[in-house]
C-alpha cells in the first residue's frame, strides 16, 4: 500500500471538491471493507481517501410519496434491521443475509454494496479489470474461468458483477442519485451498471468526481412480492455463485407483472426479460417457476469451465420465485 | 470421554491448556508481537516468473534509498539447505535460477515497512524466462529444461515396493476396482502467519525468535547458512498460532531474517503477508492416485496396487518422506498381504509442498477408503462390515514390516456404528441424504529420525531448587496442540503435586535440551515418555532422600497428594516441600533427566525406503459422515460427523477432543472447499477470502468419541491424537455423497460443478442403457 492523504469532509460540496477528474486522484471511502483490501493488495492506488461518513443526511432511511429513500452511507446492518424494509422488501433482507459476517454488516454501506469492485481473480491479482495479456488476448478465456460470466461475456469483460444488492434494486425498479460538480442526476439502477468495453472503463456509470448519495425504491414497487435466492459455494462469508432477484405484481394468484434479475452471471446484473414476460398471467408453482428458470438461462454463453453456473442460475430463478410467493417470517 | 482414570490424579482428567489464558486475553506474545530497540523490518523480493534464469540483480538503487540499511541476494549466503539430508536444494535467495512465482530473489532491511517496500521496487532483476513445468504427469516426462539439473525427468524421488504376491492376490479376487483419484492442493492456512525476529547481539551472537515447529532444525540450518557455529546461535520459539506442518521445516523468511541481521549487525524482523504464507506453502501436494484393489466375495481385501504421483513443487522439502508415507501407510490399518506401491515425487515450477497434517497419508486414504466403499457395493456387502472383515490381529508385524502394538480400530468402528445409527440409516435415507464411513490411522512419531544420528529423539530435564518449584525443561514445541500442558500433567502426576507447582520452560535452544520438533505426532509419545522418565528419576531422588532420613528402604514409600509417606507407618510422612528440603540437604539442587528413543523392534524393515512408516505406535480412527446433497445445485451440507479416535490413553480428554474436532474440520475443508487453484504456476486465490477454509457457519456438528487401547509403550498408554482423524473425514463425506445421490466424486474438493456433472452423466447413462442401468453409480474421477 502506498501512502495517501486522508480527508473527512463534513459537507457534500466539500467532498466533491476533494475528488479529481482521474480515478487515481481520490477514492470515495465509506465502510472501506473492499477498498482497504484493494489498497493493501496494491490493486488500487489512490492519492486521497475521501471519507463520506461525516456528511450529514447520507445515513438515513426514510419514506416519502416517491418511495423509500436509503442514504448511501447507511450500513448493511441498519438496512437489515429496519422493520419497514423487512416488511416490504424481503429481497433486500435476503441479500443482506448473504453477507455472512457481522463485521461486514456493521461496516459496509449501501453505496459500497453497489460500487464494490469485482472479485475476479485476474483483477485481484493485478491483471486489470479486463484481464488481457500483452497481446490483448483474454486471460479469462484461456485460463481458469470457473467463477466468470455466462452472460454478457462476448466483449472483453468476463468478470461478474459482485453485488447481490444490484439485482434486487433493479428488480424493484430502484434508482440512484448521483452528485457531481454539475449537480445531481438520477440514474435508474438498471442503467447504473454497465459492461466496460475497453481498458480504463469502469463497470458502473459513475465519473471519478461523482458520489452515489441515495438509493430510491419507487412507491410503485410497494406491494410487489419479492425475494432473492443465492447459490453459495459455502455457508460462511463468501460471494454467491449465482443469484436471482425477483419482484412480482400479483393479482390474486396470478402474475400481473414480473421482474427477474440474475446476479453473479455477467459483468452487470442481468435482467431476464423473456422469462419475466412469460410469467405474466401465470400462477407461481413449482412447474412454472422451473419453466421461468429455463427461460431465464436461454442464450447463456458459458466459458470453458463455468457451464455448471447455467444450472445454478436456472435453480436460483426457480427458488427465488417460489420464495417470493411463499410464507415468510418478518 | 475416558471412563476411568485408573487412580491417576491428573492424567485422564480434562485440563485447560497452560497457555490458554495468555491466548484468550491477548497477552501472549507471538513472534510478530516481539520488538527490540533498533529493530529493522525485512521484506523479501519474490520472483514474478515461474521458471527463469537470473542474469543479474542490481540492488544499488535500493541501497541508496534513505532508511535502507542492507540488501541481500543469493551471493550473500551460498550454502544450500533442506530439511532432509538428501534434499539440500534450497538457498536463502535464488542463485542462478528462480524456480516458481514467489521464489526468493533478494531482501532488504530498512527502518520502516514502507521504506522496505519501496526499496523492493528499486531492485532491478534481469530474468531470462524459461518454459515452466506445471502438471506433474507432464513434468515427469521432461527430457530437457529440468527444474533441477540433478533431478532428471524432474523426478525428485521414486520408490517401488512389492510385498507378498499382488498378482496372485488379484487372481483370488472376485471383484476388482480400478480408479484414478485426484486430490487438489491445500495449505495449512494457520491463523498466525510466519514471523521471524533475528537479533544480532552485541557479542556477535545471533538470537532468533521464530514461529517454528522445529527449533532444533532451524538452529542447525542457520548455522550452516550463516556460517556460524551452533554454539553462537540461540533459537527461541515464542507462542505459536498453529502449525499443522507449515512450520515444520525451514521457511525462507527464517534464513532471510538471519542473513539480513548478520549483514546489518542489527535486529531484523520479517512477517509474512497471507499471500507470502501461501507462496512459502509446504502444504499438501496435488496427488494423483491410480488405485486397484481386489476383494473376495467374503469381503476380504486380496491385493492392492497403487501408483501415486505427487506434485511436490520446485524444491525437495520433505518430499521423499511424503511419498514414502503414502505407500507405507497402506499398511498397519487393515490386514493386507499383497501390496504393490509405485510412488513418484515430481518437481514442478510451484512453491514447495511439505508435511501437512496427516503427512503423506491423507490423499491415499481418500482414494483407498473410497474404492473400498465402491467394492463393497459391487460385492453387495455393507462397507462397514467389510472393514470388520479386514482387521489386523494385533499385536503383529505387517507385510511391510510395521509393528502394531495396540489397535483400537475395531472398537472405533463399533462405536461409530452404534452412535451414528448406521444400521438404520445406511441405504435407507431418502434421496439427497446419505451416510458414509471411512477409517484412518497415523504414526505416533517416526521411529527413525530424519537426521542421521543415534542420539535419543528427545531429552527432558527437571530441576528443583530451594523454592520447591518444579521446573521442566523441554525442547518440545507447543504449537497449540497441548505439548506444554501434557508435560506439566505428566510431571505433576509422577511427583504427586498439583499442576500449579510445575513451571515449564520449552523450546529455547539455550535453556532446554534437544527435541526433534513438533511433527509426525511424535510429541506426546516421545517427549511425554522423556518427561515421564525425568519425573520418575526426580521422584526417586526425593524418595531416596526421605527414606534415608527415616532410615527405611525407598520401596517403603509412596508419593501421593503432595506427600511422601511410608506405606505402613503413618508417622513417617513429609510434605513435598519438606521432602525437597531433605533431598537438597543430601544432594544440593536437584536435577533429573529423561530421554526417549524408539525401540529397535519398532524401526521397520531393511529395504530401500523402509525407514519411513515405522512408528512406536499407531493411532486409529473411524468416522461416519451424514450429508445432505441438493441434487439441483450440487451443494453438499455435512449434517454430522461421528468420529471415534483411538489415542491409546487420553492424557487430557479436553485437548484430545479438540484435536479430533480440529482434524475433522480440516478434513471437511479439504473435502468440500479448500483448493489452491493454479494457472501456469500462479496461485489464483492467495487470500483467505478465495481460499475457502471452513468458517463456523459451515462446520458440521461433530460427535467425538475417545477410544483407549492403552499402548504398552506410550506414556500412561498414550498415542497420537492430533493428525490421525483427518484422513477419514474426506472419504467418509465422499462415501456419504454416494449414498445420498448415487455418484462417486473421485477428486477433491467435491464442488457443486463436479456433482452436477456426475449426476448428468448418470442420467445420460440411465436413459441410454435402459432401466437396468438406472442404479449404476458413475465415477466422476480424477478430473483436473
Amino acid at each position: 500500500m502506498d501512502a495517501f492523504e486522508y480527508a473527512k469532509p463534513s459537507s457534500l460540496k466539500e467532498a466533491l471538491g476533494l475528488l479529481g477528474s482521474d480515478w487515481d486522484d481520490a477514492s470515495v471511502f465509506a465502510g472501506g471493507t473492499d477498498l482497504i483490501s484493494l489498497l493493501k493488495d496494491d490493486v488500487v492506488d489512490t492519492k486521497r481517501l475521501v471519507n463520506i461518513k461525516g456528511i450529514a443526511g447520507l445515513n438515513r432511511v426514510h419514506e416519502s410519496a416517491e418511495g423509500v429513500h436509503i442514504g448511501a452511507a447507511v450500513t448493511v446492518e441498519e438496512l437489515f434491521s429496519n422493520r419497514m424494509i423487512r416488511e416490504q422488501f424481503p429481497a433486500i433482507i435476503d441479500a443482506a443475509e448473504g453477507i455472512r459476517s457481522p463485521q461486514l454488516h456493521n461496516m459496509s454501506t449501501v453505496g459500497g454494496w453497489l460500487c464494490q469492485r469485482p472479485r475476479c481473480w485476474y483483477y485481484r491479482n493485478g491483471f486489470g479489470l479486463l484481464a488481457l495479456d500483452k497481446d490483448g488476448q483474454s486471460l479469462v478465456t484461456q485460463g481458469d474461468n470457473r467463477y466468470h460470466a455466462i452472460f454478457g461475456n462476448s466483449g472483453p469483460a468476463k468478470f461478474i458483477s459482485p453485488s447481490s444488492f444490484g439485482p434486487v434494486l433493479i428488480a424493484l425498479g430502484g434508482e440512484m442519485r448521483i452528485e457531481g460538480p454539475k449537480g445531481a442526476r438520477d440514474v435508474a439502477a438498471a442503467d447504473f451498471f454497465v459492461i466496460p468495453q475497453k481498458q480504463g472503463e469502469r463497470e458502473h456509470a459513475l465519473a471519478p468526481n461523482e458520489i452515489v448519495t441515495e438509493i430510491t425504491i419507487p412507491a410503485a414497487s410497494r406491494g410487489m412480492r419479492n425475494a432473492l435466492y443465492e447459490v453459495r459455494p459455502k455457508e460462511g462469508l463468501d460471494w454467491p455463485l449465482t443469484t436471482a432477484a425477483v419482484a412480482l405484481r400479483m393479482r390474486g394468484d396470478t402474475v400481473e407483472r414480473a421482474r427477474i434479475v440474475l446476479g453473479h452471471v455477467a459483468p452487470k446484473p442481468w435482467p431476464a426479460e423473456d422469462a419475466a414476460k412469460w410469467l405474466v398471467g401465470k400462477t407461481i408453482n413449482e412447474e412454472n417457476a422451473a419453466k421461468a428458470g429455463d427461460a431465464a438461462v436461454q442464450g447463456a454463453t458459458p466459458l470453458s469451465r463455468n457451464g455448471y453456473k447455467v444450472q445454478l442460475a436456472r435453480v436460483s430463478v426457480k427458488r427465488a420465485l417460489l420464495a417470493a410467493v411463499g410464507e415468510r417470517r418478518v | 470421554m475416558a471412563k476411568d482414570t485408573n487412580g491417576y490424579n491428573i492424567i485422564g482428567k480434562p485440563m485447560a491448556m497452560t497457555d490458554a489464558r495468555a491466548k484468550v486475553t491477548g497477552l501472549g506474545k507471538y513472534a510478530d508481537d516481539l520488538s527490540v530497540p533498533g529493530m529493522l523490518i525485512g521484506k523479501i523480493l519474490h520472483s514474478p516468473h515461474a521458471h527463469a534464469r537470473i542474469r543479474s540483480i542490481d540492488t544499488s538503487q535500493a541501497e541508496a534509498l534513505a532508511g535502507v540499511k542492507v540488501t541481500a541476494t543469493g551471493e550473500d549466503a551460498r550454502n544450500p539447505y533442506g530439511i532432509l539430508p538428501i534434499g539440500h536444494d534450497e538457498r536463502a535467495f535464488a542463485l542462478g535460477k528462480a524456480l516458481y512465482i514467489g521464489d526468493n530473489i533478494a531482501a532488504v532491511a530498512a527502518t520502516t515497512p514502507e521504506v522496505a517496500e519501496r526499496a523492493l521496487d528499486l531492485i532491478r532483476v534481469d530474468y531470462e524466462q524459461l518454459p515452466g513445468w506445471f502438471d506433474p504427469e507432464e513434468s515427469m516426462k521432461a527430457s530437457s529444461n529440468w527444474i533441477n539439473e540433478e533431478r532428471p525427468q524432474n523426478i525428485e524421488k521414486e520408490y517401488h515396493h512389492v510385498f507378498g504376491d499382488p498378482e496372485k492376490g488379484f487372481g483370488e479376487a472376485d471383484f476388482i476396482a480400478e480408479e484414478r483419484y485426484y486430490a487438489g492442493e491445500v495449505n495449512q492456512a494457520a491463523m498466525e502467519p510466519h514471523a521471524t525476529l533475528a537479533v544480532w547481539e552485541p557479542d556477535n551472537r545471533l538470537t532468533v525468535h521464530s514461529s517454528t515447529q522445529v527449533p532444533f532444525y532451524l538452529h542447525r540450518t542457520i548455522a550452516a547458512v550463516c556460517e556460524m557455529p551452533m554454539s553462537q546461535i540461540r533459537v527461541i520459539k515464542p507462542l505459536i498460532g498453529g502449525g499443522f506442518g507449515g512450520k515444520s521445516e525451514i521457511i525462507p523468511l527464517e534464513v532471510a531474517a538471519c542473513v539480513l541481521a548478520k549483514k546489518a549487525r542489527k535486529p531484523v524482523k520479517i512477517t509474512y503477508t497471507r499471500e507470502e504464507v501461501f507462496l512459502a506453502h509446504r502444504g499438501r501436494p496435488i496427488t494423483i492416485v491410480y488405485l486397484k484393489v481386489g476383494l473376495s466375495r467374503a469381503g476380504k481385501i486380496t491385493a492392492v496396487q497403487a501408483r501415486v504421483i505427487q506434485d511436490g513443487g520446485a524444491y525437495c522439502g520433505y518430499g521423499p518422506v511424503t511419498v514414502l508415507y503414502s505407500g507405507a501407510l497402506l499398511g498397519a490399518i487393515y490386514d493386507i498381504a499383497n501390496v504393490q506401491y509405485d510412488g513418484f515425487r515430481v518437481l514442478t515450477n510451484k512453491p514447495a509442498c511439505g508435511a501437512m497434517r496427516g503427512h503423506g497419508t491423507v490423499n491415499v486414504r481418500f482414494a483407498f477408503e473410497s474404492i473400498l466403499d465402491q467394492l463393497s457395493h459391487q460385492a453387495g456387502l455393507d462397507p462397514l462390515e467389510v472393514r470388520r472383515r479386514n482387521l489386523l490381529k494385533a499385536p503383529c508385524i505387517t507385510a511391510n514390516s510395521l509393528r502394531v502394538t495396540s489397535y483400537g480400530l475395531p472398537e472405533c468402528i463399533e462405536k461409530v456404528f452404534e452412535r451414528s445409527g448406521w444400521a438404520e440409516k445406511k441405504g435407507n435415507l431418502p434421496y439427497g441424504k446419505g451416510v458414509g464411513m471411512a477409517c484412518s490411522h497415523y504414526v505416533s512419531g517416526a521411529a527413525n529420525p530424519i537426521i542421521r544420528s543415534n542420539m535419543p529423539h528427545t531429552t527432558v530435564h527437571i530441576k528443583i531448587d530451594r523454592d520447591a518449584a518444579v521446573t521442566v525443561y523441554t525442547g518440545a514445541s507447543e504449537i497449540g496442540q497441548g505439548s506444554d500442558t501434557m508435560q506439566v500433567q505428566i510431571a505433576a502426576e509422577i511427583l504427586g503435586v498439583s499442576t500449579d507447582r510445575i513451571k515449564l520452560v520449552a523450546a529455547d535452544t539455550e535453556l532446554t535440551p534437544i527435541d526433534l520438533g513438533s511433527y509426525s505426532s511424535r510429541v506426546t509419545f516421545m517427549a511425554g515418555n522423556a518427561c515421564l522418565n525425568a519425573a520418575k528419576d526426580m521422584r526417586d531422588q526425593i524418595v531416596a532422600a526421605v527414606a534415608r532420613k527415616f532410615g527405611c528402604a525407598a520401596d517403603d514409600f509412596e508419593v501421593k497428594d503432595g506427600r511422601i509417606s511410608h506405606k505402613s507407618d503413618a508417622g513417617k510422612s513429609l510434605s513435598f516441600d519438606e521432602a525437597v528440603t531433605v533431598a537438597l540437604e543430601f544432594h544440593g539442587a536437584l536435577v533429573a533427566r529423561g530421554t526417549y528413543a524408539p525401540p529397535e523392534t519398532a524401526r521397520g524393515g531393511k529395504f530401500k525406503g523402509a525407514g519411513v512408516g515405522p512408528s512406536p505406535a499407531y493411532s486409529y480412527s473411524a468416522q461416519v459422515a451424514e450429508v445432505t446433497v441438493d441434487p439441483e445445485t450440487g451443494q453438499v451440507r455435512v449434517d454430522k460427523i461421528v468420529a471415534a479416535h483411538d489415542c491409546g490413553k487420553a492424557l487430557n480428554p479436553l485437548t484430545v477432543e479438540g484435536q479430533i474436532e480440529g482434524s475433522v474440520y480440516m478434513g471437511f475443508g479439504q473435502a468440500l472447499q479448500e483448493d489452491m487453484i493454479w494457472k501456469d504456476g500462479r496461485l489464483m486465490n492467495p487470500s483467505l477470502l478465495e481460499y475457502r477454509i471452513p468458517a463456523t457457519k459451515e462446520n458440521p456438528e461433530i460427535e467425538s468419541i475417545i477410544v483407549e487401547s492403552i499402548d504398552p509403550e506410550g506414556p500412561f498408554g498414550a498415542k497420537e491424537a492430533g493428525e490421525g482423524s483427518l484422513a477419514a473425514t474426506i472419504p467418509a463425506i465422499a462415501n456419504a455423497i454416494f449414498d445420498a445421490v448415487g455418484v462417486r466424486i473421485n477428486s477433491t474438493p467435491i464442488t457443486p460443478d463436479k456433482i452436477l456433472d456426475a449426476l448428468r452423466e448418470k442420467q445420460k447413462l440411465a436413459s441410454g442403457n435402459g432401466a437396468n442401468a438406472a442404479n449404476k453409480p458413475v465415477a466422476a474421477g480424477g478430473r483436473l
